[in-house]
């Protein structure tokens, strides 16, 4: 089971919420505001997981993905989305995604997407 | 039947122009001082005019430069103050509310025979009360009519609004918006496609918030672009402001009022008992509500289309509605001079609860998406989790 979890979302409050649902079963390694600065820290950190949003500025949650998988595609990244669009998502997989779990949400799905990325 | 969007915006501002000169004859004859409050055509539909609540009034026919039927209903508050200011006195009431929807009736008519160079004749009023369904039947609406004209006049310091519904038969409207290239079923396509957005936007109001919301109206309306601020209520609100791109683009306005604004920001932010101040924790949580929002409105259109729709990050507001429209319209103004306004209000049973949603693609953009798009398609989101 995944240890040390980084998570990447430009809103405060999706930070919190996350931080609030995660931070009992894992350490929170660090917390990202955009893409650029999700990759720096996945460098600084190396987690075991990553909770990824897509829409950010500067760099997008899709951009990041495809940079720390080339960088380690043994990594794990679970896009955390508001996003329901399927085109999106075959973007998100194309990038190396291995999950994703569309907001809102409430903590056993996102429990449950952790399993099932790191089951797999 | 083939409409364009040009067509209908300008139909749309004779529709005004007759709700101003109806709310002059209102003026003149009860001395109260009245505004047009919404002025818009939108896609008929029988299920978004039947509200549950009873009103009275008065429903005329008309033939001539254009054959139809209309509707002017006053709310029960409203035939009290109308009763009082007309003919004082006990039993008066359908009186009171047959003269005044003849002389209001009579300014929306002859606005647009004017409008048309021709004469419309219209039948003396009668008299009809109920539900919207019972006034909708006992004005002859025959659920096959594409466009209704609303028109809603408002009193300034009394308890008065007056709904005008205007209901020309199909030859008049074709004969009115020429041969467009938009088939008007896909028109009605993409009013469902919106509702099904707004609906999936309800549910994840509520799961986000625990406050069970519903879809209480949803509308598609063409509207000159300057006359967009005033379709939004001069009201204080709180909420966000997105644009979105791809097919189509445009923006999306969401707005709480400030009560349900405090109230959803109390329920998503941990350890919040009230809020006094939108400081940055409450912004953020108002941000991030509204990006849900967003996405669960436009993801079902892009999953219809195979194609992907990019929504940019929030921007958070706190004006009055006609501010934040103003800001938006003066960027789409540049390019469009109609608009096509996609609007949908949720409530909650349990309590005083008012957002309101309001979506304006880009007029180019959307009649791409609607050539891509067929009659009858339904817009399903994707909203679930696992490996991918």
């Amino acid at each position: 089971m995944a240890k040390n979890v980084l998570i990447v979302d430009d809103s405060e409050f999706m930070r919190n919420l996350l931080r609030e649902i995660l931070e009992e079963e894992f350490e929170i390694s660090g917390e990202a505001e955009n893409g650029v600065e999700a990759v720096e820290l996945y460098q600084e950190h190396r987690p075991d997981l990553v909770m990824m949003d897509i829409v950010m500025p500067i760099r997008d949650g899709i951009e990041a993905t495809s940079d720390i998988k080339e960088e380690n595609p043994d990594s794990n990244i679970i896009m955390c989305t508001s996003i329901g669009q399927e085109e999106k998502m075959k973007a998100a997989i194309k990038a190396g995604a291995d999950g994703y779990i569309t907001k809102p949400f409430q903590k056993p799905s996102v429990m449950d997407a952790i399993e099932d990325v790191v089951s797999a | 039947m083939n409409v364009d969007v040009e067509s209908l915006g300008a139909v749309s501002r004779t529709a005004r122009e007759g709700g101003e000169r109806a709310a002059r004859n209102l003026t003149g004859m009860t001395g109260i001082e009245t505004t047009v409050e919404v002025s818009k055509v939108t896609l008929a539909s029988a299920d978004d005019l039947a509200s549950d609540a009873r009103r009275v009034g008065v429903a005329t026919d008309f033939e001539g430069g254009m054959d139809g039927a209309s509707l002017l209903t006053v709310s029960p508050e409203g035939v009290e103050t109308l009763s009082e200011i007309l003919l004082p006195g006990d039993g008066v009431e359908e009186d009171a509310v047959s003269e005044v929807g003849n002389v209001v009736t009579s300014g929306f008519i002859d606005e647009w025979a004017d409008h048309l160079g021709t004469t419309i004749d219209h039948s003396p009023p009668r008299y009809v009360e109920g539900t919207g369904e019972q006034l909708l039947d006992a004005a002859g609406f025959d659920r096959d009519r594409a466009f209704v004209f609303r028109t809603e006049v408002g009193a300034v310091g009394e308890s008065l609004d007056v709904e005008f519904h205007l209901l020309p038969d199909r030859d008049s409207l074709r004969e009115m918006l020429g041969d467009g290239e938009i088939p008007v079923e896909k028109l009605t396509t993409l009013k469902q496609m919106a509702r099904t957005g707004a609906e999936t936007t309800s549910e994840s109001v509520s799961a986000m918030t625990g406050i069970d919301t519903r879809v209480d109206i949803s509308d598609l309306s063409f509207v000159p672009v300057e006359d967009v601020p005033g379709e939004l209520s001069d009201r204080e609100y709180v909420g966000v402001v997105l644009e979105f791109d791809g097919l189509p683009g445009g923006y999306i306005v969401i707005l709480f009022d400030e009560a349900s604004a405090r109230e959803v920001v109390v329920a998503l932010v941990p350890g919040a008992d009230s809020v006094e101040e939108f400081d940055e924790t409450a912004r953020s949580a108002v941000e991030e509500l509204g990006n849900v929002m967003t996405s669960s409105f436009v993801d079902g259109w892009a999953n219809v289309l195979d194609a992907t729709i990019d929504i940019s990050t929030p921007r958070f507001v706190h004006d009055m509605g006609s501010a934040v429209a103003e800001s938006v319209v003066a960027r789409l103004g540049r390019t469009q001079a109609n608009a096509v306004l996609f609007d949908a209000t949720l409530r909650a049973d349990d309590r005083e609860f008012d957002c309101e949603i309001y979506a304006l693609p880009d007029e180019t953009e959307l009649r791409a998406m609607l050539d891509e798009l067929e009659p009858g398609e339904t817009a399903e989101r994707t909203t679930k989790s696992g490996s991918l």
